[in-house]
């Protein structure tokens, strides 16, 4: 049985909602629960010639956020765009931050081994982005509906090492990680009003090992148990695979994992790597966030 | 003044004489359509216009009569019919950027420079004629098909804002909004013998201005005189909380009339002046000595290479002359990464271009093609038949400069070299140049359908777009004619000197006289 021979290593992202009173673009109101399409205004819906002007006070959330996580603030960080085609994404890009992230480097402590020593998983970064608009499948047949009133709404990623041993050590993280954000009033972090996402990467190794197996990407997960189930049933299949054939390199494969909210979908968001260029800004505007007393953040944009 | 002679009035003219009641806002939208009837800018004729309702502009000019008569100061542009790009979101008129993909949209909210124009009593009487989203330098590539240019109606009127340098040019409207991201508003001033400016890049709001290249994109002014493209510039220009990239640094007043000039008076009408839409009458005081005493033009060796048309270099030399005629010193400069501006425009542009376009889906607006064979099936035929060959072109080549692999080789090196061509101007400007003077185009109006390989008509545009990768403002005035068409020469000023580059513009217009129509 491999089961008892490998164990699994996990990364996971968890992306949540900024408590802000607008949008991270425009000035359209983030509430929940607003009839479909209402939450818009020409720059979220974009409609010709509309441009983004960014929300500060998602940047100093933001920068709240990863202050609590013990990260580096960046001097500078860029928003770029991320092109790709999907009905609920109405620029044709999903503004969000790659090679210059708001932040990065830090640490969560998620408890102590039998020894006393701390468990930390390490943040690799955090950053900014724009929420996507919904799709919604199942309410008109043979048609998907498309509700923006998420679209724009402000979000921050935060990416952590793959430090992740257990499905208990991962719930442990995410309760942690969650009750930090709670009380650095950051965000609702409800997962229920889609305030907060998580999706996790996944592969296995025989312990004391450096070569990772082929990493599996996990989404739409509706809770942390959950999150802690799909990892089980994913290490369950990972060592069957290895079981029964030598495994391949090949590339990620995107996993959806069934959930009454989301339901089951057979769509893949981002398509294929080729699909999907990053665009920098040539000629951006700079906000200026100050932190403390001396420091201060300059985020940059495209418009 | 008399509306007879209302194309060869300035905004000025009629902005002085509806706010002194000697004309009303009625008059002037009827002359305006009158005209456009008279010289045929219909569909079938020069094609100048993509959009009008003269019924809908003579009811917004009458409620302008009812405010006027409650005394309300109704601004500096009161009255004066403007022509505006369709690319620039309007109410009332669509917006369809001369694009199959946008036929028959209309905005439901309005570009900033629209409302701050209306604001200060213009007019929109129309939206005109443009290559498909600002993409080309004929009018050529407008999915409703090419506008003529109105000096001759067998060549092109340039491009992109061909239709509103025509309207100007055909005397339609004193005032018409383009907008540019390579030369599209003074390369077709120039084309069109009438003036064309491009501000410095932020010192108009691009809010409801329809992207190409953002980085690049900029809304001008075309004017019959330099007064004219002032007074537009002014009414539209300033800090706009909608666009973070416009700037808050002061706007200066542009306009020539708030300088002291005297009423102009209205002489005669010119048939052959009525038949182009010039106006012989708004000119500045006489040019003399001391006109432009300290002012140090700058002329670049790159923009008068040996291959260049002699009519235009002779044209521009004579420019040059009235320049040192007017107290100013002609010094001999050099910008020398100038040439490398068109390949790097073509790879910057396309690139932004390839972004800025993906939201034409057919999934919210415009046109949708849906065979009901699946969502990837509706974006390719939407976005194929949407698309005319010249923006298919553009997006495929910026999609491939983006990819992965390819994005240094080409996007990261042309960002470097766009540094080095700002750097030039910058160290001319900071060497004592006040203004660097240039042909506006290296030829005049060429014919319609002359211009077929896509990398000559790039061509057009080489004077001209390195002003808009430096982000420097430019004005393109009529210096002359060769072959009975119109030359235009180029005035280039440091970021946010337009007022150095109107003082130039203004003695140039002023000393030149009828010589720059002849
Ligand atoms: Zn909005």
């Amino acid at each position: 049985m491999s089961r008892e021979r490998y164990e699994m290593v996990v990364g996971l992202e968890m992306h949540v909602q900024l408590k802000t009173r607008t949008k991270a673009f425009c000035g359209c109101s983030t509430d929940f629960g607003a009839p479909p399409n209402v939450n818009t205004c020409p720059t979220c819906l974009a409609l010709p010639g509309a441009l983004p002007v960014l929300n500060e006070r998602a940047v100093e959330l933001g920068t709240r956020a990863a202050l609590g996580l013990g990260c580096t603030i960046n001097p500078t960080s860029v928003f770029a765009r991320k092109n790709y085609f999907y009905p609920d994404l109405p620029k044709g890009y999903q503004i969000s931050q790659f090679d210059q992230p708001l932040a990065s480097g830090g640490s969560v402590l998620i408890g102590r081994t039998e020894k006393g020593a701390d468990i930390k998983i390490g943040i690799t970064r955090l950053h900014m982005e724009e929420d996507a608009g919904k799709s919604i499948h199942d309410r008109y047949p043979g048609a998907t509906a498309i509700d923006l009133n998420r679209a724009g709404v402000p979000l921050i990623e935060i990416v952590s090492e793959p430090d992740i041993r257990s499905s208990a050590d991962a719930g442990a993280y995410l309760r942690t990680l969650k009750q930090i954000l709670q009380y650095l009033d950051v965000s609702d972090v409800s997962m229920e009003e889609g305030s907060l996402r998580v999706d996790a990467n996944i592969s296995v190794w025989p312990p004391g090992q450096t070569k990772l197996g082929t990493k599996t990407e996990v989404k739409y997960m509706n809770s942390f148990s959950a999150v802690e189930r799909a990892l089980e049933a994913e290490l369950e299949r990972q060592c069957a695979l290895i079981d029964s054939v030598e495994q391949k390199r090949e590339a990620t494969t995107t996993v959806i994992f069934p959930s009454p909210i989301f339901g089951r979908c057979c769509w893949n968001r981002s398509g294929s790597t080729t699909h999907t260029r990053i665009f920098p800004s040539s000629r951006m505007r700079e906000k200026r966030v100050s932190l403390r007393s001396s420091e201060s953040h300059r985020a940059k944009w495209n418009s | 003044m008399s509306v007879e002679n209302f194309t060869m009035l300035g905004a000025a003219d009629i902005a002085s004489a509806v706010r002194a009641g000697d004309a009303s806002p009625t008059e002037m939208v009827r002359a305006s359509f009158n005209r456009a009837r008279d010289i045929g800018a219909g569909h079938d004729e020069l094609n100048i216009f993509l959009h009008s309702d003269q019924e809908a502009s003579e009811h917004e000019a009458k409620s302008m009569q009812e405010r006027l008569q409650s005394a309300a100061d109704i601004g500096i542009l009161a009255g004066v019919p403007v022509a505006v790009k369709d690319n620039i979101a309007t109410l009332g008129l669509p917006t369809t950027c001369g694009s199959k993909i946008l036929a028959g949209y209309v905005s439901p909210y309005e570009a900033t420079a629209i409302t701050r124009l209306r604001a200060n009593g213009a007019l929109v009487v129309a939206k005109t004629n443009m290559d498909e989203f600002a993409m080309g330098s004929s009018t050529e590539n407008s999915a409703f098909g090419p506008t003529r240019n109105p000096h001759d109606v067998r060549c092109v009127p340039g491009g992109s804002s061909g239709g509103s340098a025509a309207a100007v040019a055909a005397g339609i409207t004193p005032i018409a909004l383009g907008s540019e991201t390579g030369g599209s508003v003074r390369q077709p001033a120039a084309f069109c013998g009438v003036v064309g400016v491009k501000p410095t890049y932020g010192r108009v709001s691009r809010y409801g201005l329809v992207a190409f290249a953002s980085s690049l994109d900029q809304i001008g002014v075309v004017g019959r005189t330099v007064d004219d493209a002032a007074l537009g510039l002014e009414s539209i220009a300033g800090f706009d909380k909608m666009d973070s990239t416009s700037s808050d640094a002061e706007v200066p007043v542009y306009r020539l009339s708030a300088l002291g000039k005297p009423a102009p008076e209205v002489g005669a009408p010119d048939t052959e002046a009525m038949r182009i839409g010039r106006n012989p009458v708004a000119l500045p005081p006489p040019p003399s000595a001391k006109t432009l005493e300290g002012i140090v033009i700058g002329k670049p060796r790159e923009y008068f290479p040996d291959t260049l048309d002699t009519n235009i270099k002779d044209l521009c030399e004579r420019a040059l002359d009235r320049f040192r005629s007017m107290g100013a010193t002609v010094r001999d400069i050099s910008l020398p990464r100038s040439p490398l501006a068109i390949p790097v425009y073509y790879i910057l542009a396309p690139a932004e271009a390839s972004s800025n376009l993906a939201r034409f889906d057919g999934v919210r607006y415009g046109l949708r093609v849906d065979s009901g064979k699946g969502l990837k099936a509706m974006y390719e035929s939407t976005r194929s038949q949407g698309f005319g060959p010249e923006v298919t072109r553009r997006i495929l080549l910026g999609t491939y400069v983006l990819s992965a692999g390819y994005y240094d080789a080409y996007y990261k090196k042309a960002q470097a070299v766009r540094t080095l061509i700002a750097d030039d101007f910058r160290a001319v400007f900071t060497s004592g140049v006040n203004a660097i003077f240039t042909p506006t185009t290296p030829t005049p109006a060429f014919p319609v359908g002359a211009i077929s390989d896509p990398y000559e008509m790039y061509l057009n545009d080489i004077f001209t777009v390195t002003a808009n990768l430096a982000g420097v403002p430019a004005i393109s005035v009529p210096i002359g004619r060769m072959r009975r068409l119109p030359v235009g020469g180029q005035v280039i000023t440091a970021h946010f000197d337009e007022y150095t580059m109107f003082r130039v513009a203004y003695a140039l217009e002023a000393s030149l006289g009828q010589e720059a129509h002849q």
